[in-house]
């Protein structure tokens, strides 16, 4: 097997921002009409309204110190103290 | 040994077995539904306990090799299924057995023709049909899960060969769809992979500090020696005042010349480079503003160089309140954004 000499930077699929993932997986990437997907336009709309929306839960995620992870709400005592607003 | 023993005995087997039976016949049962026909395939009659000596895998039954219908069979026809594509790898890649993808309970597979392989994986219609997915997409856990689960696929893809991915959710409701598209956009695909062998995206992303930029803006602006020291107070404030001012409009030309400089400095050493779009401050995560967000197409050998790169330009700009952000190796994304419906 062809193996890369890079070595990767951290344990890549959890280091990576939510954003970055979002403005390559769908503003990025070969656009192939599957007969079931989206149409191209519907997807940028989305992507639009979808930015905003993961501004926010960052910019709460950030604010509150909580991480609003898939497993529920994580309290992150060091953060809630500071005044970074 | 009695009939009636032997009842429990073939239900026990049949439930164990089941899960092993799942992944391969629900296959076979879906292919033929299509072909054949849902009315010829299952007549409405009472469910039966599959046979244990059933063959599991090897061989293309047609529908009369089934003794009878099948409740695994059943299940398939009030399920539809997707095939969901993360990318196009050169056939004959070899991939990892326990691979999944979009839907954590089916296994990531290649879909092979004219050359190529598509990297697939079923998942529910239910979930990502047009309708689903409108809702779907804007949940942002959604989102998260299938975006990490894309990406994660490609990561994998990437590290055994060139892989051109796919955007998000490009779903097929057949097998032989997707064997038609790479057919059909075998050019395209096959000059995609030409361009990426060997090479992988890198993404770097600048901030400046607040005030970092304003800063060095008044540090350039001429300041008279001494002058001050024989002026009235007043005229000292107006002098000041007045270089401050001058300092503020230099501040985009300064954003602009480090942006410069960072990007310039990469992409001498990439295939390609481009400038994206800068984040919103909100979304970056960031303290500071970000005035630099570039892509680069490196060369695996250029690697290690690239890196050094970074971390010269990291070390240089740090004592002006600017920081560097680092990602990747990525597959491709930002290097393959011809639609296939463009390149008609």
């Amino acid at each position: 097997m062809n193996g890369r000499p890079v070595p990767r930077i951290g344990p890549r699929t959890h280091d990576v921002s939510l954003l970055d993932l979002v403005d390559r997986l769908l503003d990025g990437g070969v656009v192939i009409g599957g007969d079931i997907t989206l149409a191209v336009a519907d997807v940028d709309l989305v992507y639009v309204g979808l930015r905003a929306l993961i501004g926010s839960v960052e910019t709460i995620e950030r604010d509150l110190g909580v991480a609003l992870s898939a497993s529920g709400p994580v309290l992150e005592r060091d953060a809630l103290g500071s005044d970074a607003l | 040994m009695a009939g009636n023993d032997l009842d429990p005995a073939i239900e026990a087997l049949a439930g164990e077995l089941a899960p092993r039976l799942t992944a391969a016949l629900l296959r076979r049962c879906r292919e033929e539904l299509r072909e054949v026909g849902e009315e010829a395939m299952f007549p409405d009659e009472a469910e039966q306990v599959a046979e244990p000596e059933e063959p599991v895998v090897g061989g293309s039954d047609g529908p009369a090799d089934h003794p009878g219908p099948h409740p695994l069979a059943e299940h398939a026809r009030r399920e539809a299924i997707g095939h969901y594509v993360y990318g196009v790898v050169r056939a004959e890649v070899p991939l990892p057995r326990d691979l999944v993808g979009a839907d954590p309970t089916a296994p990531v597979e290649l879909i092979e023709e004219a050359g190529l392989a598509a990297l697939v994986s079923e998942v529910p219609l239910a979930e990502f049909d047009e309708g689903s997915l409108r809702e779907n997409l804007n949940d942002v856990a959604w989102l998260e899960e299938k975006a990490r689960a894309h990406e994660h696929v490609l990561d994998v893809a990437l590290a055994g060969s060139a892989v051109v991915p796919l955007r998000l959710c490009t779903v097929f409701t057949t097998e032989e769809q997707v064997r038609g598209m790479l057919a059909r956009e075998r050019a395209v695909l096959f000059d995609a992979l030409g361009r990426l062998d060997g090479r992988a995206e890198w993404g770097v992303k600048a901030y400046a500090d607040r005030g970092a930029v304003e800063s060095e803006a008044l540090a350039r602006v001429d300041r008279p020696d001494g002058a001050d020291d024989e002026v009235t107070a007043g005229t000292a404030y107006m002098n000041r005042r007045r270089r401050e001012a001058r300092a503020r409009e230099q501040v985009e030309e300064i954003a602009d010349e480090w942006a410069r400089a960072i990007h310039g400095g990469l992409a001498a050493i990439a295939v390609e480079a481009l400038l994206n779009p800068l984040q919103r401050p909100e979304l970056s995560g960031r303290d500071g503003e970000m005035f630099l967000n570039g892509v680069y197409l490196i060369d695996d050998v250029e690697a290690a160089a690239f890196r050094a790169a970074v971390a010269t330009l990291a070390e240089d700009f740090d004592r002006r309140g600017v920081a560097l952000d680092l990602t990747g190796p990525w597959p491709a994304y930002n290097f393959v954004k011809s639609s296939i419906e463009a390149a008609r």
